[in-house]
């Protein structure tokens, strides 16, 4: 009992980071129709955000504070630099995003050496649920991506430049002509896209080990997440990242990690095959 | 008819492909034998870009994780001429090593072609096969040797069984096995893009909702497509580890399959020519400068590659002629 309650949490903990992930790529891609491969790789950057803040003797906390500003800064510059460049031809920015990511990987490498480094953990303790004893960090970390699930609602459909986002997703040309900048909104999306992988990033820096390849499965998780989930809804995120987060924990549970990530891989495949807009695309 | 007007057509580029052949034939006696090892495992590359070329350059399906395939083909052949040894086993092995890859490319495509899983969302399918892939490797010791890796995997042994067997232990031997097998492997194709088959991929590339328009199974055309893709990804690999002499996970890996992309788009994508010439070409300078720049190797070839999407999205050396020779155009 308490091994199946700790397991679910794990699943969720795993699904709210997968949230924060999968819902940058859907933004950038669901909105701007831009693959963001490099999408992984801005991830690593976060968390090594949290490297660099925590060696230079500031808290964790603040390390997560700043990932999504340094991260999204570095979007942009991205979009501006490149993307913009590429809209045009939608395939180019599969292999340009795919450059960028290799670009920043091996930069990474060259910069720490490759090696596995750590950030602390800011809350040690645990807490205490139906009798089992479990990480109150983790707990956070499901709370975190829900909130910010909630804010990224709020932004799209509450706020001026959500709502200028949303008619140029829904028609470009007619959106520029009544007075929408949508090359704002393409930065601006690509930017937020950016930060939340930076924000997921930094967030999970006290789990794992930081190295400069740690964003290629993430990026696989939460492509998963996407194609499960279907792009362009909120909720389909949300509910991709629990199918694949709460299934890759189940299956770990009796059996080995890998064997959970093939049989995720393979759950994927099917639901393609039967559902190719996703379980809640439209 | 039209495939004879398309060679006559342009006699300068015959017998530049002529004189380039000449000079490959005269290798062995114009370079060390390590270099010649190296040049043979090069071919091996050659195979693996002119593999995905036919897939992502020919009927425009583009696969991230196209190393898939190459390092099934080189486990594939590593575990049945290292463990097996029956008469034969070299042949089984090459034969494994297509059909295996084959196989995996068949059940990909199947579940994604006829999911109608587009371009973008395929290429991400294929990235998590060699991801999965690769982390099967690593962890299923038994087989795989983990992260060892198997070895010694032995020079190959055609010929017949007990009648006229050959053994490929030399450099010289092995570098010509090599050529031929990329010449087999470069008419294939060829005569693949220049058959009717070919040419309904072609005008799917072009333009995918008119070749289905005019009655064209468009996934059934990719499926076929990335199944001969598959084989001749795997016989490459298979190649690979047989030269090499040993497999280990990164001949799944995404390193591998960024560098095919990067030959492919160097070379120019559907020009299946170009390709080759852009594996040969990236392995000669690999050879040449990874000594001084080892470590920024794969940056440089990361920068290089954004700048050719950005500057160059035909390719450095594709040319409308190569491809009218081809027929792709």
């Amino acid at each position: 009992m308490e091994q199946a309650l700790v397991q679910i949490l794990n699943g969720l903990s795993t699904a709210g980071i997968l949230i924060l992930v999968a819902l940058g790529l859907a933004i950038t891609f669901g909105l701007l129709g831009v693959i963001n491969l490099a999408h992984g790789e801005l991830f690593m950057l976060g968390a090594y955000t949290a490297v660099i803040v925590t060696d230079a003797g500031g808290s964790t906390w603040l390390g997560m504070a700043l990932a999504p500003l340094a991260v999204g800064a570095l979007g942009l510059v991205m979009e501006r630099g490149v993307i913009k460049r590429l809209y045009v031809r939608p395939f180019d920015t599969l292999l340009a995003t795919f450059a960028i990511g290799i670009i920043l990987r091996e930069t990474m490498t060259l910069w720490r050496g490759g090696r596995f480094e750590r950030v602390p953990n800011p809350i040690q303790r645990q807490v205490e649920i139906l009798g089992a004893r479990y990480s109150t960090y983790r707990l956070f970390l499901l709370a975190l991506g829900v909130l910010v699930l909630g804010g990224a609602a709020l932004v799209l459909y509450r706020s001026r430049l959500g709502r200028n986002t949303r008619a140029a997703i829904e028609n470009r040309e007619i959106a520029a002509a009544m007075g929408v900048d949508v090359r704002v909104t393409d930065s601006a999306m690509f930017a937020l896209g950016a930060g939340l992988a930076g924000l997921a990033g930094a967030a999970i820096s006290p789990l794992v080990s930081v190295e400069p390849n740690m964003g290629l499965p993430i990026l696989a998780s939460s492509f998963f997440v996407v194609i499960l989930g279907g792009t362009g809804s909120l909720l389909g995120v949300a509910a991709g990242a629990a199918l694949i987060g709460g299934g890759q924990a189940l299956v770990s549970w009796f059996a080995d990690p890998v064997i959970a990530q093939i049989s995720v891989f393979l759950l994927v495949i099917v639901v393609i095959r039967l559902r190719p807009r996703g379980l809640f695309g439209r | 008819m039209r495939v004879r007007h398309a060679v006559t057509g342009s006699t300068s580029l015959r017998l530049v492909l002529g004189i380039v052949l000449l000079l490959l034939a005269a290798m062995p006696w114009l370079i060390d034998p390590f270099r010649l090892s190296l040049l043979a495992k090069a071919i091996s590359f050659a195979m693996f870009a002119l593999s995905l070329d036919l897939l992502w350059g020919i009927a425009g399906v583009f696969s991230f994780g196209h190393a898939a395939f190459f390092g099934v083909g080189a486990y594939a052949l590593a575990l049945i001429t290292r463990d097996l040894s029956f008469p034969g086993n070299g042949w089984v092995g090459l034969v494994a090593a297509m059909l295996l890859p084959a196989l995996l490319a068949l059940g990909i495509g199947y579940f994604t072609f006829y999911g109608q899983v587009a371009g973008a969302y395929f290429a991400i399918v294929t990235l998590a096969v060699s991801l999965v892939l690769t982390q099967l490797a690593t962890t299923w010791v038994g087989l795989t040797g983990g992260h060892n890796g198997l070895f010694p995997v032995p020079p190959l042994t055609l010929g017949i069984p007990g009648v006229a067997e050959f053994t490929f232990d030399t450099p010289t031997r092995i570098y010509f096995l090599q050529l031929t097998l990329l010449a087999i492997a470069l008419v294939v194709s060829i005569g693949v893009v220049r058959s009717r088959f070919g040419q309904a991929l072609v005008a799917m590339e072009g333009n995918e909702s008119r070749a289905r328009f005019f009655g064209y199974d468009t996934s059934a055309l990719k499926l076929i497509v990335f199944t001969i893709s598959g084989a001749i990804a795997g016989l490459a690999g298979g190649t690979f580890a047989t030269i090499e002499g040993f497999v280990n996970p990164a001949v799944l890996g995404i390193a591998l399959s960024t560098q095919v992309i990067i030959w492919v788009i160097l070379g120019g994508r559907g020009t299946l020519v170009g390709p080759v010439v852009g594996a040969l070409l990236v392995a000669f300078l690999e050879d040449y400068l990874s000594g001084t720049f080892l470590r920024v190797w794969l940056l440089m070839l990361g920068a290089l590659l954004l700048l050719a999407v950005l500057f160059r999205p035909e390719g450095l050396l594709g040319t409308r002629k190569i491809r009218r020779l081809i027929g792709t155009r």
